[in-house]
């Protein structure tokens, strides 16, 4: 058996020792003595705190001892442990638009998904799913991505699914994907003697940024990195050829795509290509659902013949679309559900600047699928070991099974203790 | 209290005692009534050796007495008069009270006050003055009569080493029919005494006793943790009554202090008041010093008629 939280086992073991040294205080009248004065000592009560020699109550003080003790064992998390495992697997697997094989993914995958602990998908976010099924998740996700790409080489139309769906197509994040891995790592961290995170992506630059290095440097150990096929220019070609852009803002009445949320947000990030502007949004706006499938059957013909062909531009930080761009009539159209900020330090930062001539950029403008350069992708490998368990944080405490049973042991003897000290009390009544 | 047999108990101590005090003299405070020759300045003019004055023959003087040489010389008759001597009995009175029996193991308190009437009874002894005994216990009281034999002091000791202290004696009820005269010493802590010290019958009886021309002395027997008592928390009983019970600790030990010192203050100031010498003597000190003490003690007297 092992503690998550062994503090509370030290505090309860103090604790307990607090209560035995009160035992041997007592308030008990102390022995008379004769003095031939005592005339003279001022009336006061007589029964006074004392240290003595002898525990008092003995049967009390061990009841309440073992309170002490169970509460402290409860809130100390004791989980049973048959022996730790020696290894245990973390896999992050690519699902973002720089995949440019997902069957080969897959195929690439299903070594490593094989006795995998925890499997995460990540494009610019990250979801769990569980190790079980992840090849089944994988390999619908391949098939409909594949689907999508084959339409984009035949000249057609992609429709890309919302970003919550397994088949999706933002951007990766290595950054986002490193750090989940790490509090991934952190749930196994009492379970196993070491932990291998295996990243299986097309590991290409728009896929790394500033805060990649650093979050590398927080696991612990090696990375076995598995790269994958990037995407071909053909994929990546898609819908480059308009001429000219028209933005819109929803703001501004352009809400044919947007309907007013609910209960508008902040949000403190939103991201466009390689850009995230981190500034305190209000999202006000929200996508119709209407325009990322046509067949859904509640779009208005005019939204139906105007955005037939709609891709994610911008997104929240939570994932959720933010601006939307497609081709109409030969010009690309940028719409905003949000408001650029008028004033203040986030017009003044490089990604602003970004942002700002990202706009004029044409429709499907390609990010850089250039595969990371060595030096960072040996950088990323690091060693060849797995990551000790124990330099990883600890997870966040949770209840564990034993210790609603734990905590109502302690009450049941806390009742005890109650009816021990109302039965003492009867008897020393004269 | 119980008496034990008659076997000699001088122990060491006593015995040290004994000869440390040994040729001391206890003077009287001013001249003693008259009576058998003794050590004392007398109240009463003699013929004796010790010439003070001259007085005017009176019909009736014996013609023995005239001062035949300054008739001769003055052609005047006087009688030549001399200072007398004589004893000043002196009567001891030891209290054998609950509260002397202190600590309850080693009775030091007794045997203090026990050794202080010794000592005294020496002193008396040595200047031929009969020398009598009384010790106040609840079972009445033991008297030894006034004496001046050989031996005397000895008798005290075996006496007193027969005693053990007990029960709740009142001095001024068992003194109260005592129409002894020449000196009295109440060797005592008085704790039997009025809480106040200062409206107890025992002090109205020593100042009629006093009023009467006799000596009082109120030796007041401390033991030292009386007047310092252990520092640790403890329920401490009065031995002369039933349920005072009270606890002596670090909050009431100040309250303590004080109140025993003001009731020693107001018990002083009532002896003075009766005309009686009041000597605190507490258990650390030695026996002997305290012994000269107390006999010194009224030696500022202006009366003072004794020699030594």
């Amino acid at each position: 058996m092992t503690f998550l939280a062994p503090g509370y086992l030290l505090a309860a073991g103090l604790a307990a020792l607090g209560a035995f040294g009160l035992h041997l205080l007592s308030t008990r009248e102390p022995r008379p003595e004769p003095l031939p004065t005592a005339r003279f000592v001022p009336e006061t009560p007589v029964r006074a705190l004392r240290l003595v020699a002898r525990l008092s109550d003995v049967p009390l003080l061990l009841l309440r001892i073992l309170i002490v003790l169970l509460v402290g064992a409860a809130l100390a998390r004791p989980v049973w442990t048959l022996g730790k495992d020696p290894l245990a697997r973390i896999v992050v697997v690519d699902v973002s638009r720089a995949v440019g094989e997902p069957l080969a993914l897959v195929d690439s995958a299903r070594t490593a998904l094989d006795g995998a602990d925890i499997v995460l998908l990540f494009d610019e976010a990250v979801r769990e799913v569980p190790a079980a099924s992840a090849a089944d998740t994988l390999a619908a996700w391949a098939e409909a991505r594949t689907a999508d790409q084959t339409a984009a080489r035949a000249g057609g139309d992609p429709t890309p699914a919302p970003a919550w769906s397994p088949a999706m197509a933002g951007p990766g994040s290595l950054t986002a994907a490193l750090i989940a891995a790490r509090r991934a790592g952190s749930r196994l961290r009492d379970r196993v003697e070491a932990v291998e995170l295996v990243i299986i992506a097309a590991f290409v630059e728009e896929q790394i940024d500033e805060a990649t290095r650093s979050a590398r440097a927080l696991w612990p150990g090696g990375i076995r990195a598995v790269v994958v096929p990037p995407a071909t220019d053909a994929v990546r070609a898609a819908g480059a050829n308009e001429s000219g852009v028209r933005i819109e803002w929803a703001d501004s009445g352009a809400t044919r795509l947007w309907s007013a949320r609910a209960t508008p947000d902040t949000v403190s990030a939103v991201g466009a290509g390689d850009v995230v502007l981190v500034h305190a949004f209000e999202r006000a706006w929200e996508p119709r659902i209407e325009a990322f499938d046509d067949d859904i059957g509640t779009a208005t013909d005019e939204i139906a013949s105007a955005a037939p062909s709609r891709r994610v531009y911008a997104r929240w930080v939570d994932g959720e679309p933010a601006a939307l761009e497609w081709i109409e009539d030969d010009v690309c159209v940028r719409s905003f559900g949000f408001a650029v900020p008028d004033d203040g330090d986030v017009r003044l930062r490089p990604a602003f600047q970004r942002f700002l001539a990202g706009l004029s950029a044409p429709c499907g403008e390609p990010p850089a699928f250039e595969p990371i350069d060595e030096d960072v992708m040996h950088e990323i490998a690091g060693p060849a070991e797995p990551a000790p368990a124990t330099e990883l944080e600890r997870a966040e405490l949770r209840a564990t099974s034993m210790m609603p049973w734990l905590l109502a042991a302690a009450l049941v003897l806390a009742l005890l203790e109650l009816a021990a000290r109302r039965a003492r009390g009867r008897r020393q009544e004269p | 209290m119980t008496r034990a047999g008659d076997a000699f108990a001088l122990d060491t101590e006593d015995a040290a005692l004994l000869d440390a005090v040994r040729g001391l003299r206890w003077p009287a405070r001013r001249p003693a009534p008259g009576g058998r020759v003794g050590d004392h300045v007398s109240r009463m003019k003699g013929v004796g050796a010790e010439f003070t004055e001259y007085r005017a023959y009176r019909p009736g003087d014996e013609a023995a007495h005239l001062d035949w040489k300054l008739l001769a010389r003055s052609g005047r008759a006087f009688v030549r008069l001399s200072q007398e001597r004589t004893v000043l009995p002196t009567t001891l009175v030891v209290d054998a009270s609950a509260s002397l029996a202190y600590p309850s193991d080693t009775h030091e308190k007794w045997h203090f006050a026990r050794r202080i009437t010794l000592g005294l009874a020496s002193a008396v002894h040595h200047g031929s003055d009969p020398v009598a005994l009384v010790v106040a216990s609840a079972e009445g009281a033991i008297r030894l009569p006034p004496r001046t034999r050989r031996g005397v002091v000895h008798e005290f000791v075996r006496t007193l080493a027969g005693v053990q202290p007990g029960g709740n004696v009142s001095l001024a009820s068992l003194l109260g029919g005592d129409a002894a005269t020449g000196r009295i010493v109440l060797v005592s802590d008085f704790l039997g005494l009025s809480v106040d010290g200062e409206s107890d019958p025992l002090l109205g009886l020593a100042a009629q006793w006093t009023a009467a021309g006799r000596e009082v002395y109120a030796v007041h027997v401390l033991h030292a943790a009386e007047l310092d008592p252990p520092r640790r928390e403890a329920l401490v009983t009065d031995p002369r009554a039933d349920g005072v019970k009270r606890l002596l600790g670090r909050r009431t030990r100040a309250g303590y202090l004080a109140a025993f010192g003001e009731w020693r203050r107001r018990l002083a100031h009532g002896w003075r008041q009766a005309g009686a010498v009041y000597t605190e003597v507490v258990t650390t000190e030695p026996v002997a010093r305290a012994v000269r003490r107390i006999t010194s003690a009224g030696a500022a007297s202006p009366e003072r008629g004794g020699r030594g």
